[in-house]
C-alpha cells in the first residue's frame, strides 16, 4: 500500500466525509489514519465543527420559527394584496 | 430563477401541508398569511445568515414570499413547502449578494494548518477530556460557534453556509456562485479548517 502524508490526508477530508473517495485512495487514507493519531484527532475536530455549526444554526432557526417581526408580516401581506388586486406595488 | 425545481421527494403521508397548499391555490382568505406566519421566521434566519444585514434579509424574505405567491400553481407538492420556500429564500439571498459591490477575496491562510517539509502537521492536536462534538454542541458553546462562522471571510462563509448549514449540494452551489465544483470544495475545506482553528481553544490542547 502506498504511503500518504498528513498534508495529503487533509486534502482528502471533504471527499472522505462525503464518501466520495475511490476505494484505493480510501484504503490508503484509512491506513494513514490508523497509524497517525494526530490526523485522527484533526479529523475528529474537523467533523465536530461541521456538526457544531449545524447544531448552532438549527437552534437559531428554532428560535426564529414563528417569530417573524409583525411589521414584516404586514409588509408582505400588503405587497401580496397589492399584487392580487393588480396594483403590483412593492413594500 | 428564484423558484427552484423540487429536489426532495416526500411520501404523501409525510406531507402535512397539503391542506394549506390547496387553500393557497384556491386563494382562500388567510392561507397566504398562514404560510407567512408558519415559515417566515425560519426563512428570516436563513437570509440573515447569508446576507448579514437585517434590512437586506427582510427584503429577501418579502421577495421569497412574493415569488412563492406567483409560482404556487407550479409547485407540484413533490417536496415539503418548507423545503421549497427554503430554496427560494436561498436563491433570492444569493441574488442579493451578487448585486453587492464585489470585494477582493480576503485571505484566511493564517487560519489554515501548517505542515512541515515532510508533509506532517506542524502542530500536535490533542483531544480534550470529552469528544469534540459533545463539547461544541453544548448550548453555551453555540454562540461561540456562530460568532466563529461570522468571522470567516465572505467568500468562504457563503460556501460553508450553503453546503454545511443549508444543505445545498456542491453542483448547485457552484452554479449559483458561478465557480467550479472543485473551487466550491476547496473553499469549503478551507472554511472548515479555519473554523476549526478559530474554535481550537474550545476543543483541547494544541502544541506547536
Amino acid at each position: 500500500m502506498s504511503k500518504m502524508t498528513c498534508r495529503a490526508c487533509s486534502d482528502f477530508l471533504v471527499d472522505y466525509l462525503e464518501g466520495q473517495l475511490d476505494p484505493e485512495v480510501r484504503a490508503t487514507f484509512e491506513f494513514h489514519l490508523d497509524k497517525c493519531r494526530n490526523c485522527r484527532t484533526y479529523l475528529e475536530q474537523y467533523a465536530a465543527v461541521i456538526r457544531a455549526g449545524q447544531c448552532a444554526c438549527e437552534r437559531e432557526n428554532e428560535q426564529a420559527a414563528g417569530a417573524l417581526p409583525e411589521e414584516l408580516v404586514r409588509a408582505i401581506l400588503e405587497a401580496q394584496g397589492d399584487e392580487g388586486s393588480g396594483r403590483g406595488s412593492k413594500k | 430563477m428564484a423558484s427552484p425545481t423540487e429536489t426532495t421527494p416526500t411520501p404523501p403521508s409525510a406531507s402535512p401541508d397539503q391542506a394549506l397548499l390547496e387553500a393557497l391555490r384556491s386563494r382562500a382568505p388567510g392561507a397566504f398569511e398562514q404560510l407567512v406566519r408558519t415559515h417566515g421566521g425560519r426563512l428570516l434566519a436563513v437570509a440573515r445568515r447569508l446576507l448579514g444585514n437585517e434590512e437586506d434579509a427582510r427584503d429577501a424574505v418579502q421577495e421569497t414570499f412574493m415569488n412563492a405567491y406567483r409560482s404556487i400553481d407550479r409547485f407540484e407538492g413533490g417536496s415539503l413547502l418548507s423545503t421549497w420556500l427554503h430554496r427560494i429564500a436561498v436563491n433570492v439571498s444569493l441574488m442579493k449578494l451578487r448585486t453587492r459591490k464585489r470585494k477582493p477575496e480576503e485571505s484566511l491562510d493564517h487560519l489554515l494548518p501548517a505542515f512541515k517539509d515532510d508533509g506532517h502537521f506542524a502542530e500536535r492536536f490533542e483531544s480534550g477530556s470529552e469528544p469534540a462534538d459533545v463539547r461544541l454542541s453544548r448550548i453555551e458553546e453555540q454562540a461561540a460557534v456562530r460568532a466563529a462562522i461570522d468571522q470567516l471571510p465572505g467568500h468562504y462563509r457563503t460556501v460553508l453556509l450553503l453546503r454545511d448549514i443549508e444543505g445545498i449540494d456542491t453542483r448547485d452551489v457552484a452554479e449559483q456562485l458561478g465557480i467550479t465544483a472543485n473551487a466550491v470544495k476547496l473553499r469549503l475545506h478551507r472554511a472548515r479548517q479555519a473554523l476549526r482553528t478559530l474554535l481550537a481553544p474550545r476543543l483541547g490542547r494544541t502544541d506547536r
